[in-house]
């Protein structure tokens, strides 16, 4: 078995920069490996760089890392930026991100990072959304893509109260042509932030993860450190760079860890998956990383011709995570590239989140991923994950997959509703602690105090210790997490409501989990007074075309259901879970073994926490 | 455009459509745009390149995509690969 010799490369000495200015500065001495090769850029790179072949690329070495920053902070500094400033950044990656990423931290500007409006979504949507984000954060200037420039100038992207909340825009190819540099870079303080990062709110209202350059750089090195970074290592990934996994992951990694990283767009893999597997064999590249349904669509969609005769015995990490870890993907995976020297032991499925800069907890390397088999009644009724033994049936079990221990310097730990700890194999809520996590979220003080204490994060992720080593089992927001991305329920939901015939209000949207797919399903119910079985088709499929022109991604399901199907609350609020529960149940649709199980851990985790929250507050009031 | 499509192709290819975005066969019409009227996204199309390809056995390339607008367009593709059918 082609494994580890006895003649392990040196580890690579990692960065001890402060700050992120101080990191792109020292990644233009020559001794520190320094090279970003971005892949299909077109004419996307910097004047004069264009690759020959689309695939080829342009790489930027060390010092013309710091080149691309540097004029980047000059022309931000022309534009009117100074240190402290918020900059919206809408790029998905390529050069233009570097430039804008970097060309911030060199003036001490703070980067906020928001994905661009994706080609088949509404971008009234997504302005608005751009909107409040901009809003929120204060940003003074905006870089992005012609084509949303455009769009931004009409003064479409306007705050809450209508005021234009985008001002200067500038576009990131003019970051790359800045003719001048900037001399100075500015001072930043450790605890400063460093990068601002969009995540979810409960409501799907954006929420401003501020990270500081301390936090990012200790995340970056421990990831480093315990991936044992060294020389011959490389990394690859599709990612994009708006994306923690690929900015932190693929960019700032490699630049602290000193190995170089070859990146691709995502819209390439989209459309040829296979082009991931030959970047790595190609470049031979040892680390990798991409949502579990990366993976999946890879084992079902790329054939061995496709890959010819390219060999990917050169990689050693293959981070997963982002999204719920399936075992049967790993397996496929493992199997249908086993011929092409992928080896299964390479697999590392990760836990992390957006408020711990990027992971939490990594298992061992170099053993294939350890699966949990519970029993499945008593993980669900009784919060217990109890080993199946040998007589079970396979429908009374069901498989998790471990994400490992807590990095060094870093904890995890599992709490019951009352928030204290619970005992190994018993289900609680994961709270993490430790370096990495955020400065808090920008503008919102009661939403930082609600999630942290003590020091203490609380995910709102669902899971279970053995041995040591997490479980993650499900999660009680009402998020939606499709290919690695965070979906609203209410985003889709409000679209659904503009389609005529379906009753204004009464539409539910959540997400189950889809083996085949490896990600999540979309499912759209709504109700309607139309009866007849043509109206009904037609209402499904214009219920797709409009979220897919809200979110750019379709709903896989519409679910078209009589008035009153839909329960709310006293209160009016709708009742996504319970619909979910009931959809999963065969009340709605197809009756969905596997699914349900998986489906209903989050829920009853959270009623009975909700339940003990009432009864102490009756018991207070006496 | 497409013209008459081939008996067999295009209830098998309903199937698939129907399967794929989880409407009824017989709801699928051959005029019917993937993307403005069947709301698919661009992991469908190739999710729907893939199904094709195995349930016909005839390739569907990234060149082709853009030109298969429509159900019809597809049954028509397929069709013209099968000229034995």
């Amino acid at each position: 078995m082609p494994v580890e010799t006895d003649r392990t490369p040196p580890l690579r000495p990692l960065t001890r920069a402060p700050t992120l200015g101080e990191l792109l500065l020292e990644g233009a001495e020559p001794e520190r490996n320094v090279s970003l090769r971005f892949l299909f850029v077109g004419d996307d790179g910097p004047p004069g760089r264009r690759g020959d072949a689309p695939d080829d690329g342009v790489t930027l070495r060390g010092l013309e890392v710091l080149e691309v920053a540097r004029r980047a902070a000059a022309h931000l500094r022309a534009r009117g930026v100074s240190a402290g400033d918020r900059v919206l950044v809408l790029l998905g990656g390529g050069p233009a991100f570097l430039a804008a990423f970097g060309g911030c931290q060199l003036l001490g500007a703070v980067p906020v990072s928001l994905s661009p409006p994706l080609p088949t979504g509404s971008v009234d949507e997504h302005l608005a959304r751009i909107g409040r984000v901009a809003a929120l954060s204060g940003a003074v200037a905006t870089v992005t893509l012609p084509e949303v420039a455009a769009y931004l100038r009409l003064g479409r992207g306007r705050g809450p109260g209508g005021e234009p909340a985008l001002s200067r825009i500038i576009l990131g190819r003019d970051l790359l042509a800045e003719p001048t540099r900037l001399a100075r870079p500015h001072q930043a303080r450790p605890e400063d932030p460093a990068f601002v990062q969009c995540t979810s709110g409960a409501t799907g209202d954006p929420r401003l993860v501020v990270l500081s350059h301390r936090a990012l750089l200790t995340n970056v090195r421990t990831i480093a450190t315990v991936l044992g970074f060294r020389e011959g290592d490389g990394g690859c990934a599709w990612l994009p760079l708006f994306h923690d996994m690929g900015l932190m992951g693929f960019v700032l990694c490699p630049l602290a860890g000193g190995i170089p990283s070859v990146i691709l767009p995502p819209e390439v893999f989209v459309r040829r998956p296979q082009e991931w597997l030959l970047g790595i064999a190609r470049y031979r590249a040892t680390i990798s990383a991409a949502p579990n349904f990366g993976y999946a669509l890879c084992a079902r969609r790329v054939q061995p011709a496709d890959l010819a005769a390219a060999d990917l015995s050169c990689w050693r990490l293959a981070l997963c995570g982002g999204e719920a870890v399936s075992p049967r993907t790993l397996a496929a995976f493992a199997s249908r590239f086993a011929p092409m020297g992928f080896r299964e032991s390479s697999f590392l499925p990760v836990y992390g989140l957006a408020e711990i800069c990027l992971a939490a907890t990594l298992p061992p390397l170099g053993r294939p991923p350890r699966i949990d088999s519970v029993e499945r009644e008593a993980v669900l009724c009784r919060q217990v994950a109890t080993p199946a033994g040998e007589s079970l049936a396979p429908a009374e079990t069901i498989g998790f997959v471990s994400v490992g221990r807590a990095m060094p310097a870093h904890e995890v730990r599992l709490v019951d509703a009352e928030g204290r700890p619970v005992a190994e194999r018993r289900l609680g809520e994961i709270e993490v602690r430790g370096p990495s996590l955020m400065n808090g979220y920008w503008g919102a003080e009661a939403q930082t105090a609600a999630v942290l204490r003590d020091g203490w994060l609380r995910t709102g992720d669902l899971g279970y210790l053995a041995d040591g080593e997490l479980f993650v089992t499900g999660r009680h927001k009402d998020v939606i997490i499709t290919r690695g991305r965070n979906l609203f329920p209410e985003d889709i939901e409000r679209a659904v409501d503009g389609v005529p015939g379906v009753r204004v209000g009464r539409s539910v949207a959540f997400g189950v989990p889809d083996e085949e797919l490896g990600t999540e399903r979309i499912v759209v119910l709504c109700e309607t007074r139309l009866g007849g079985q043509p109206e009904r088709d037609r209402l499904q499929r214009q219920v797709r075309v409009a979220v897919l022109t809200a979110t750019g991604m379709s709903p896989v399901e519409v679910v078209v259901a009589a008035p009153g199907t839909i329960c709310k609350t006293t209160s009016g609020k709708l009742q996504r879970r319970r619909m979910r529960e009931r959809y999963l149940l065969g009340q709605l649709g197809p009756p969905r073994e596997t699914l349900l199980t998986r489906a209903r851990l989050g829920a009853s985790f959270f009623l009975e926490r909700a339940k003990r929250a009432i009864t102490r507050r009756r018991g207070a009031r006496r | 455009m497409t013209t008459a499509p081939s008996i067999d192709i295009e209830p098998e290819m309903k199937r698939i459509v129907g399967r794929l975005f989880r409407l009824s066969p017989e709801s699928i019409q051959p005029g019917f745009r993937f993307v403005e009227d069947l709301g698919a996204d661009s992991y469908d199309a190739v999710e729907l390149q893939l199904a094709v390809s195995q349930a016909f056995d005839v390739t569907v390339t990234d060149a082709d995509v853009p030109r298969l607008r429509t159900v019809g367009d597809l049954v028509e593709h397929v069709r013209r690969q099968q000229p034995g059918r």
